[in-house]
Parts: C-alpha cells; structure tokens; sequence
C-alpha cells in the first residue's frame, strides 16, 4: 500500500455496492467484493483508529463513547434495554477494534442441536473458517508466555480442581517468536491502510479498549486494508440513515442517504447539539447494498426503512434476538495472586458440551467489568444515578436505549481491580428476543428476558460452572448483573434478521440475500438465528464470506 | 494625507464621481434590496414606483438579478412571487404590526416569537406561496447566517421557504434562530445588510439600491438604541466597505487595467431617512406614511435622474380569504403494522374566497403529518387542498409533500366523497379522509402498495375546535368578518346541493351491491406478500376445512359436504366468537374470492384478492360489516377485525412457505440451476 488511505475523500454518485459498517461483515464483504472488481464503498459512523490513537486516560476514557446527539463520537456504544444491557463498538473495524481476540468455530456438535433453526448446513459455514483465520491471522495463545501470565495458570488450576480441561483461547493476535522478547516490531509500515508500524503483544491486557501496539489483527488492519489496496472508497463518520429500494424492472437499485459527522478537534468544546439540529444528508446510489451495521445497527436502519423504503422486508424482521448466553462472575477473596491484567483479555478457554457453553477466563479492566465496579460503594450511588435519570426520561416520554452518553457520565474515570478476577461465561441462550421501534419510531426497544424457561435454565447452568471455577481457585464467586438485578448483559448480540427458509421465518435466506429485495445482503451478526454459542465474530467472519461469494455470482 | 483618502460613500455616486462610470447602452441593472427592519416599508413605496411606473426609453426597468438581506427578503419574497410593485406597496400599507404582527416569546430564549406574523402575514395578508416563488425561479438572492457552519448563505429562490425566509429577519435576541434542515439560521445583518458582490456577480453592473438604515448616526444611550446603533454600524460600514472596494475596481478599469470585480459598476442609490424605528412600530398609520414617503422619495428620484414615469398602477383589491385550522386522525396500514396511529394537522389558507367561489377551489395546506411510521413529526413541505370542486357531488382533496424521519420523500393524498349516498351521511362523508401515503412521484397504479393507507377522522370536538380557529384573511375586522361569511356561506350551500337532493345509489367498484365500503359500519383492509404463485395461494383460501392450521381464529368449519369453497358454497363456521353462517358470491381461480355472511345481528361481505406479483403473489382482503352489533361495537370491532385478519395472514404467509416446492423465487437470479 503507498499511501495512507484517504478516510475523508471523495465519494462517487454510484457504486456497484455500498457496505453499512466495517465490523466484521462489512470488512469481510468489502475486501472481497473489492477482490473480484467492484466498485465498493464502505460507510463507517465510527471514527479511524490507527494503533496509538486509542484513548487511554481516564478523562479522554470518560467520553469515548457513540451518542453524535451529546456530540460524542467516540469507541463505545452502550444499550440499556429493559432487561439487558449491551455493548458494542463504533469504528472503523467495528467490534474488531474492542474485541477480546478469541476466534472461535461454531462447535459442530451445537450447531447439530439446533440445525432446524437454519436453512444452511455447519459445512457451509465451516468451509470458510479457514480463510477468516488466515486472513485475520488466527493462532493459540502460545505455551511460551504462560509464565508471564500467572491468570491462565490460575484458570487452569481452578478448572482443573472443578474437573474440567482447559485449552488455549484461539486469538487473531501478534505474538513475537519465543526467542524475541514481547513489543517487536511486526510487519511494515506499508502493510496498513493508517502507514503506521505494528508491534507485537506487550501482554498489557487492554485488548478491550483498543490496541496501541498494533498487536491485535483487527479488521482496519487486515481485512479492510486489503479492501482499500482493491481500489474500495472508505469513509468514517459516516452514518447511514435511509435505504430506499428504486425498482427496476425485475430488480432493484438503492437510494442510500448517509450523515457526515464532524469531531469536534480534540480538546475543543463539546456541548450537545441544539435541539433539531443535525448533520446534512448526502445520497449514494447502488446496485447492491450490504447491511453490516451491527445487530442493533442493522436492525434499527431496517425496522426505520420498512415502511417506505423497503416494503418488502419480511415480517421476521426483529425477531430471534439473543445475547449469545452472556454472563460475567467474579472470583473474589482468593489467596492466588492473579494479575488479571497481564496477557491477553482472554487466553484459556472450558468447553461444556453437555451445557453447550464455555466459560474464559477475563481480564482487568474488562469492559464489562465496568459494570462490576457500579457494585463498589463510591460508584453504586453514580450508579443509581443513572437509574434515576432513565426513570426520569422514561417519564418524560424521552425514553432511549442509547444510553452511551449517561452512562459516560456517570462511570467517569473507571478504575482497576487486582482482588478480583472476572469470569466469562457464554453458550447456547436458546432466548428469543424481539427488537422492534418505539416511541415516534426512532428509538430501539428489546424485549428480552432472563427468566424465559430455556434461558433461565440456561443461566442456571452456566452459573454453576462459573461458582466451580471460582471455588476451585479457592476463591469466592459473586455474579454479575445478570442475576442481581434480573438483568443480563451482553458483548455479543445476535439476531434481529435471521437466515431462513423464507420470508415467514426469515429476514435473509442462507446466503444473507434479503427476502423481497434483490439487491438487498445482511453480513453481520444480525443473521444469526440462534446463538452462535462460542464467541461469535469467527462465525460472522465466516458466513459474510459466504455472503460476498454469493454476490459475486448473482449480482 | 487625510484629504487624498478621502473616505468613499454614497455621495461618489453623483454624477462624474468614482461610483458612476460611463456604462454607454451596456447597462445591466441589479436592484438591491437591503435590509432596514420595518423602515423596508419604505424600500416597498421605492418599488413600487421603480418596478411599475418607472420608464426607460419607454419600458419599465428590467432587473437582471436582485438580492435580499435582513428584512429586504420580505419584499425581495414578493418580487419573487410575481407581485408587483403596487401590491408590494399595498402589502406594507394593510400590515398593522401590533394587532397582526409579532408577538411576546413567553418560553424561547428571544423576546418576540414570529409564530403570529407567519400566519397572520405571511400566509395570511401577504399571501407568500412558497411553491409559486419556488417553481417560478426569478433570478435573486436571499441572505441568511447559518449559525452551525459560522457563514453567511445566499440562497435562491429554488432553496428558500417560510422558514428560511423568518430566519433571514430572526435578528438575534428579539427572535429565537430559526432551526429548518436540521440547521440553525439567524438574520445576516451583522455580516451583510447588501450584498452587492452577488448582485455584481449575477452580471449586474448597476446597482440600485434603496438605503434606509439611518446614516444619521443615532444618539440615544438606553440598550435598544445601543444595539440599533451596533446594527447601523454593522451595515453602514459593511456597506461603505463593499463601495470603496467598487471604487478601487472602478477605478483600475478607469486606467486601462483589471478591477477585482470582472466589469466597471456603477451605483445608483436612493437614500432615506426614515422616521420609522426598526422594529418597535405599532400603528398601521406610520407603516403606511412611510411606504407613501417611499413612493414621493422614488418619484423625485426618478424625476432627478430624467427618467419617465408611466401612470400609478390602481391599487390592488384588498385579500379577501379565510384560513382555519383542523386535526384529523386515525390509523393506516403500513408494510410493518396493520393498524398504526396517524394524524395530520394542517392550517388551510383560502386566498381569496370570491375565486374560490367562482370555481378556482385550490386551498393551500400548511401544517404537519405526525405518526411513529413516519418518525413522528414531520413538517408539510407543499400541502394543496381542492375544495369540493364542480357544483353537483364532489371530493376534498388533500395533496401533502413531506419527507419521513429518514429522508425518503413521500406524499400524503386524502379524499373525502361528498356524496349523498346513504341515510345522514352528510357527517361521515365530510370527516372521513380516505389517505393513501406513496413514494412520492411513485404512479399510483396497481403494481405497487402504497407506502400507506387508511382512514382518518375528524372528531366531533376536533370540529369545534376547528370553527374557533376560523379566521378571516383581509384588513379590518368587518372585513374579516365578511370573509368568513362568504366562505360558511358558499360551503354550506355547496354542502346543501349535494345532500339535500335525493339519494343516490353508492357504487363500490369490485363489490356486490349494497356490500361496499361506502356506509358500512366496519371497513378493515390487510395485505401480505407471499412467496408463491396466487394458485398456491388459492388452494389454501379455497380449502376452507383447513383454515384451523394456520389461522386459530377459524373454528368449527362446516363445509355441508363440499370439499373447498365455490361459488355458491355456503359454510358455516366460528370466527371471533361469532358463529356465522357464510355463502360464496364471487369466485375466480387465483384472482378474486368473496363471501357474504350473517351473523347474529350482523352481516357483511368478505372478500380476497390476490395479484401476482415479481415475488409472488400479494393478498388483500377486506372485510364490510353492517347491523346494529357492527354499529354499535364499531371502534372495538375495527380493531379486532383488523389485527385478527393480519394473524390470518401470517399464518398464510407461514402456511405458503411451509408448502413443498415454495422456495422463494428471487426476482432478478440468473436463470440456470438455483441455489444447492
Ligand atoms: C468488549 C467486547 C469483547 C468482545 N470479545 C469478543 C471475542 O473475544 N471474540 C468474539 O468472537 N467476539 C467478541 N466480541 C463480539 C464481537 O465484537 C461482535 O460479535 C462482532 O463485532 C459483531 O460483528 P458485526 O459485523 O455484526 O458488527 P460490528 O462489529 O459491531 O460492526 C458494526 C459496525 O457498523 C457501524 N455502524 C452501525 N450503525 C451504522 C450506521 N448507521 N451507519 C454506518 N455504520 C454503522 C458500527 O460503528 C460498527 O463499526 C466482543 C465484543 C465486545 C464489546
């Protein structure tokens, strides 16, 4: 690559597919549409973050959050619906760029369980799973730096004692060569679309909030580099707002109206905008348009464009919303020194295959411990706060979901634990949601529940593995939100356009094709129609491969 | 020194002076109309004088390119409707400030808010058509800050509106910004009071300019004379800025080089002190005196400078309309929801009720149309309401252009029958609006659903309200008064031909007699698009013994020994609770199945049409509903009716892709072998 890529430039009057968002489906489908001679354009709401410019001190931390309405545009977008919270990120390479690094299949054993859920076979996922790894540069956590992470030790030994094995988490990282100490420089300055130079891991732990080293293999740094060396236009804070299908004939084009956000210069003033105020819209025409905005995202542009944009959406749209089985505890008390903050956020992994889940190990500061630390005193009354002023909006009819720019202020600066040690648990929530538009239709509403059967069984099982682990460390076990408040927490929302046999039961059929409108692909998340049960951007990954082979034949 | 700098200004402008070059024939004028508050009314006598009486070698002025600033747009907005410089005038003389024009801001940040002027003035006396100025294109400018990007904007006619046109004068802290466009805007008066280089830059290269703010250099100390003293100096000196740079340019021409403007330009002002303020005016009387010291002012002028004079143009006829307010609501049909709320909330204006009467029946809408499908609440953009044309049975129509909360242009078309067609029918028919939302520019054929459709309703109270707000549109309460009578007059008589004369059958295209929509008590109206072709469809409408596995709602089906429904079959069956017994009327394989049906004091008609379509087939049905269980149960059973149809649908939907062999066509696959 000569030149860093121009993440401002020009935008044309039409292309031959504009993809909504750069996390995993929207980076995979870009690179590859680009690959086989389209012409791409990639809209991203989220600003570019080249390794190094990741926010780091506790008040840049205090508003690197998504709400353009407060005039943040920073990494973090934050959810709060009835009973479930999520997080998910804004910015080029999505989700990628906060990730925890796991990589993970789809345990074929999982899938079979709920095989008549999908129009499409394990096999026509899996035979991609090995493109996704070589271009994201999957590997282990390797055996050599063990000694300098005492965590995974201690996750293992606790496993061990509570009479599960364990395995090294499989993570797109850079790790440098055993004979080469950790921070080497990898790669080259050319190799990347921001022209800066990789390091490999330094084992800072703060995966979950960018990485400054270049260490991790995100999406900007892989995927969508290869796209912008294709020839593809992408663009950040860029928010798509409207898709209007344009018939033709048999077929359709598409309308798709975009908001340019500007980031007020750092350190500049930030004030909320004045009310009614907003960024212009500017159109671009396609043949093809690919939805990877995120299951919120997508779903959300969706549900806005089903009246009048896009008539033909199917009925499905909303539906099979899961969290993927998302649950955090923390061991407490224990005499093992841990140091949760060293090494990769995750690097040791249990499978259950008779409960269908996985329980890692996490790291501090982990992002969804962020919730953890509303439990401690100082910050419980910032916390009820918070609950306060939903409660208020909700009087007020003024009631959202997208509650990023709250909660920045409440949070504030968060702080570091050594005593405890999150624990991740995920795996096959079998939990139904709903998303749908409320209020003057313009904000998201889940219904969503832990305490549905399945999923409260669900729950229950993971929590008894998690308080084994725990307790065999030796430690105590406090659970998170999840059960404390009847709420649940969620860093991997699925769902909300599901793949399926038809428009009855399906948004997009198994190839992400939208039902209705031909022109139409889901890539990301939001397809999924049941939970994915290991970490899911593997899966995504794999099944937007599949999407953009599909294109390429039929459009 | 200070001799040979000598300061330009307007006095440059006399004959022989820098600002007055030999143009020769080549004169292209550009008419500025700046800015001065209220004391444009005086601009208003100038123009009427210079736009309608003024001659050169025996033809009016042409003007190549005008502009506007401050409250310059005001008359610039008129010159760009068409009016002309009589009415401009006549305009400014029926404006009473106090009565009609801004009132107290009781909750902005701003002392006044222009809510009242906009419909009283603007709409109203002016009579301002937004569409009209638009579409007529005239070459002008208007100026406008725009507080977001921090610049001024001159904007043509074809970008202007009612809002845009309020913020140009929103002078900042007598009014609040105006937000349109997801934009802040104020008035430009700090940065331009004249913008003489877009004049120039039209291609103009004499510039008339109509001056009214006070050169005088005003003395008072409270605040308002210190902010009025800071505008004079915003604008006088902006002003005296844009001529010296004219007198630099001019004057490299003038030694045989380039000037920074492309042409030689020469200005010729009227100045005037106006014994007007800016703002605080009250009286009627000294708006009209100044416009009448404008008309004097030009006329000496135009004396001054030899040039002719035709006749005064007679005064325009006063307006003589009515404006009222009214909310109509209800639910639609949308691709997402069987049943979602809508209103419209719309302020109709009748220019002038005497055309109106003599048969031009365009009412123009302004207003809002306000539903969670739409993304709340979204402005009118263009609204037309034709009222009651013809003289025997009529319509009233409503056109509304607006923009959903995503940015996907749209139009709202609503009819009302005026018909008499049923038993005191005179209410229904007047507040029932049957609403179709399209794409707009979308024909409205049958090959594609409308984005939405429905029926809203004008409440009785809704009604009442809507008498309150009835105003008169014309200068003086009698005359007020006479207006509104002309129009509740001719309605009512127009109202009165149609009802009063004897019934008429109704005819519902596509129904059996005395079956259709028109009377019934209960309309309810879904649709779905299925995945397979209308026979696959048919066979599972037809087989009525198999309802129960995908609609719940249809219990204990008696076919009497038929196997599926033909014409002629009658069943008996329970649906919402009901047992109804049910007879085939209409029967076309694939394309069109109907059933009366009677119940216990009850009965309707029931009917299922499917097309095919690119996808598949799309099903409507609808169901009519008559008797005094419908009557009296109507607003529940429109409800129930409504949501229980579109469960039938989607169990349909589910049923049809469920079936063998429906793998889902997509429409524009390459031919050849489908997906494994
Ligand atoms: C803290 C954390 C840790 C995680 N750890 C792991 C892990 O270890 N392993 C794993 O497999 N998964 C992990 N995940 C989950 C993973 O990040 C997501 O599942 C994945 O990113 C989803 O990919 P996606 O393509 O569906 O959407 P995303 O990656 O969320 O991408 C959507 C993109 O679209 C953009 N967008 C949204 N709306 C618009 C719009 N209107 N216009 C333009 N752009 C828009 C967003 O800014 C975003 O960049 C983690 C998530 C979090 C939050």
């Amino acid at each position: 690559m000569d030149a860093e890529h121009d993440l401002d430039g020009e935008i044309a009057d039409e292309y031959d597919v504009v993809v909504v968002g750069s996390g995993f489906g929207g980076a995979v489908t870009a690179c590859r549409l680009a690959q086989a001679g389209r012409s791409v354009l990639v809209l991203e709401r989220g600003d570019a973050y080249a390794p190094g410019s990741f926010p780091r001190s506790p008040s840049e931390m205090s508003t690197n959050f998504w709400d353009p309405s407060r005039n943040l545009f920073g990494l973090f977008d934050l959810w709060s619906f009835r009973s479930l919270d999520a997080i998910v990120a804004s910015g080029l390479g999505g989700g990628s760029l906060i990730y925890a690094n796991v990589t993970m299949e789809m345990p074929k054993e999982w899938f079979d369980e709920v095989a008549d859920q999908w129009p499409i076979d394990h096999r026509d996922i899996e035979e991609h799973y090995q493109a996704v790894r070589e271009m994201l540069g999957v590997r282990r956590v390797p055996e050599h730096l063990s000694a300098r992470m005492p965590k995974s030790a201690a996750f293992d030994a606790a496993a061990a004692a509570f009479g599960s094995p364990t395995e090294p988490a499989p993570v797109a990282v850079t790790f440098a060569p055993s004979w080469l100490g950790p921070g080497n420089p990898a790669g080259s300055r050319t190799d990347n679309m921001h022209g800066v130079q990789r390091h490999s891991c330094t084992l800072c732990g703060k995966c979950d909030f960018g990485c400054n080293e270049g260490a991790k293999n995100t999406l900007d740094l892989t995927y969508l580099s290869r796209a912008a060396e294709e020839g593809a236009h992408i663009r950040t804070l860029r928010e798509v707002v409207g898709i209007g299908a344009v018939p033709a004939g048999d077929d359709e084009t598409y309308v798709v109206r975009y908001r340019t956000h500007t980031r007020p210069p750092p350190g500049g003033q930030r004030r909320p905008r004045a009310r009614g105020v907003v960024p212009p819209t500017t159109t671009v025409r396609a043949r093809t348009v690919v939805m990877a905005a995120g299951v919120f995202g997508t779903t959300r542009l969706l549900l806005a464009n089903r009246v009048a944009g896009l008539p033909r959406l199917s009925p499905a749209l909303g539906t099979r919303f899961s969290g993927n089985g998302d649950a955090i505890g923390f061991t407490t008390g224990g005499t093992r020194e841990v140091d949760s903050q060293r090494g990769p956020v995750i690097t040791r992994v249990l499978r259950d295959d008779a409960g269908m889940f996985l329980v890692e190990d996490g790291g501090y500061p982990s992002v969804l411990g962020w919730v953890g630390e509303s439990f401690q005193p100082g910050l419980y009354r910032r916390g009820l706060l918070l609950l306060a002023q939903r409660f208020g909006q909700r009087l007020l009819h003024r009631e959202r979901s997208d509650i990023s720019g709250g909660v920045s202020r409440v949070l504030g600066p968060m702080g570091v634990s050594r005593t405890t040690a999150p624990l991740l648990g995920m795996g096959m929530d079998p939990g139904h949601g709903t998303m749908r538009l409320a209020g003057d239709g313009t904000w998201l509403d889940l219904r969503w529940s832990p305490r549905r059967p399945g999923t409260s069984a669900y729950f229950e099982r993971v929590l008894v593995a998690m308080r084994g682990v725990a307790e065999g460390a030796g430690a105590g076990f406090r659970h998170g939100p999840s059960r404390l408040l009847s709420r649940g927490i969620t860093a991997h929302p699925l769902g909300g356009c599901p793949m399926g046999t038809g428009p009855a039961d399906g948004v997009v059929d198994g190839y992400g094709r939208a039902f209705g409108h031909p022109g139409l692909f889901v890539a990301d998340g939001s397809v999924m129609p049941t939970s994915v049960g290991a970490n899911p951007s593997m899966t995504i990954a794999a099944l937007a491969e599949r999407c953009a082979r599909r294109i390429v034949e039929v459009r | 020194m200070v001799d040979a700098m000598r300061d330009v200004g307007f006095a440059d402008c006399e004959p022989g002076g820098i600002l007055a070059p030999d143009l020769g024939a080549d004169a292209r004028r550009g008419l500025v109309m700046a800015g001065g508050g209220l004391k444009v009314a005086h601009q208003a006598g100038v123009l009427q004088v210079w736009l309608d009486e003024a001659r050169i070698d025996g033809a009016p002025v042409e003007f190549v390119h005008v502009d506007g600033a401050s409250g310059g747009v005001f008359n610039l907005a008129m010159w760009c409707q068409g009016m002309s410089g009589r009415a401009i005038a006549d305009n400014w003389r029926r404006f009473a400030p106090l009565t009609r024009g801004a009132a107290p801001s009781l909750t902005g940040t701003a002392l006044f808010s222009m809510r009242r002027f906009r419909t009283n003035v603007l709409q109203g006396v002016w009579g301002l058509d937004w569409p009209t100025i638009r579409a007529r294109g005239a070459p002008a400018t208007f100026n406008v800050f725009d507080v977001d990007a921090q610049r001024s904007r001159a904007l043509p006619p074809a970008a202007m509106s009612e809002d845009l046109l309020v913020a140009a004068t929103s002078l900042p802290g007598w009014y609040p910004p105006v937000v349109t466009g997801g934009r802040r805007y104020i008035d430009a008066v700090y940065v331009t009071d004249a913008n003489l280089s877009a004049t120039i830059g039209a291609g103009a290269n004499e510039l008339w300019i109509p001056w009214t703010v006070s050169m005088a250099g005003s003395r008072g100390n409270g605040p308002v004379s210190q902010y009025f003293q800071i505008i004079e100096a915003a604008a006088n000196g902006r002003l005296h800025a844009d001529l010296e740079r004219i007198a630099a340019s001019n004057a490299a021409w003038a030694a045989g080089g380039h000037g920074s403007y492309p042409h030689p330009v020469r200005v010729v002002p009227l100045v005037a002190e106006v014994p007007i303020h800016y703002l605080l005016v009250f009286t009627r009387r000294s708006i009209a005196k100044a416009v009448e010291q404008g008309v004097r002012d030009a006329r000496r002028w135009c004396a001054d400078r030899r040039i002719g004079l035709g006749p005064p143009a007679p005064p325009t006829p006063p307006p003589h309309g009515v404006r009222f307010r009214e909310r109509m609501a209800g639910r639609v049909r949308t691709s997402t929801s069987p049943a979602t709320p809508l209103a419209v909330v719309l302020t109709a204006t009748v220019r002038d009720v005497d055309t109106l009467r003599a048969g031009d029946r365009r009412v123009t809408l302004s207003g809002h149309v306000d539903g969670a499908a739409f993304g709340g609440r979204r402005p009118v953009e263009t609204g037309e309401l034709t009222l009651l044309p013809g003289d025997g049975p009529s319509t009233m129509e409503y056109r509304l252009d607006f923009t959903d909360g995503v940015g996907h242009p749209l139009t709202l078309v609503g009819v009302k029958t005026v018909r008499h067609d049923g038993r005191l029918d005179l209410w229904p028919d007047t507040a029932t609006l049957v609403v179709t939302v399209r794409r707009r520019g979308e024909p409205d054929d049958v090959t594609t659903d409308p984005v939405a459709d429905g029926t809203l309703r004008l409440r009785a109270w809704s009604f009442l309200r809507l008498l309150t707000t009835m105003r008169g549109i014309a200068p003086g309460l009698g005359r007020r008064t006479a207006a509104v009578w002309r129009f509740a007059s001719w309605f009512l008589r127009r109202l009165a031909a149609v009802y009063l004369r004897p019934r008429e059958l109704a005819d519902d295209p596509g129904f059996p007699a005395g079956e259709g929509p028109t009377g019934a008590c209960v309309v309810t109206d879904n649709r779905v698009l299925l995945p397979v072709p209308p026979e696959r469809a048919w066979e599972l409408l037809v087989d009525a013994a198999g309802w129960p596995r995908f609609y719940d709602n249809a219990r204990r089906i008696d076919l009497g020994g038929d196997k599926t429904l033909a014409e002629g079959t009658t069943f008996r069956w329970t649906t919402f609770r009901t047992p109804v017994r049910s007879t085939v009327v209409r029967c076309e394989y694939g394309v069109e199945l109907g059933w009366t049906w009677r119940g216990p004091l009850s009965r309707g008609y029931h009917v299922w049409w499917l097309t095919p379509d690119r996808d598949g087939c799309r099903v409507r049905t609808v169901e009519t509903q008559r008797g005094p269980v419908p009557w009296l149960a109507r607003v529940l059973l429109r409800r129930v009716v409504t949501a229980g149809h579109d469960r039938w649908l989607r169990g349909l939907l589910v049923a049809a892709s469920a079936a063998p062999g429906a793998t889902p066509r997509v429409s524009s696959d390459p031919r050849g072998p489908g997906p494994p």
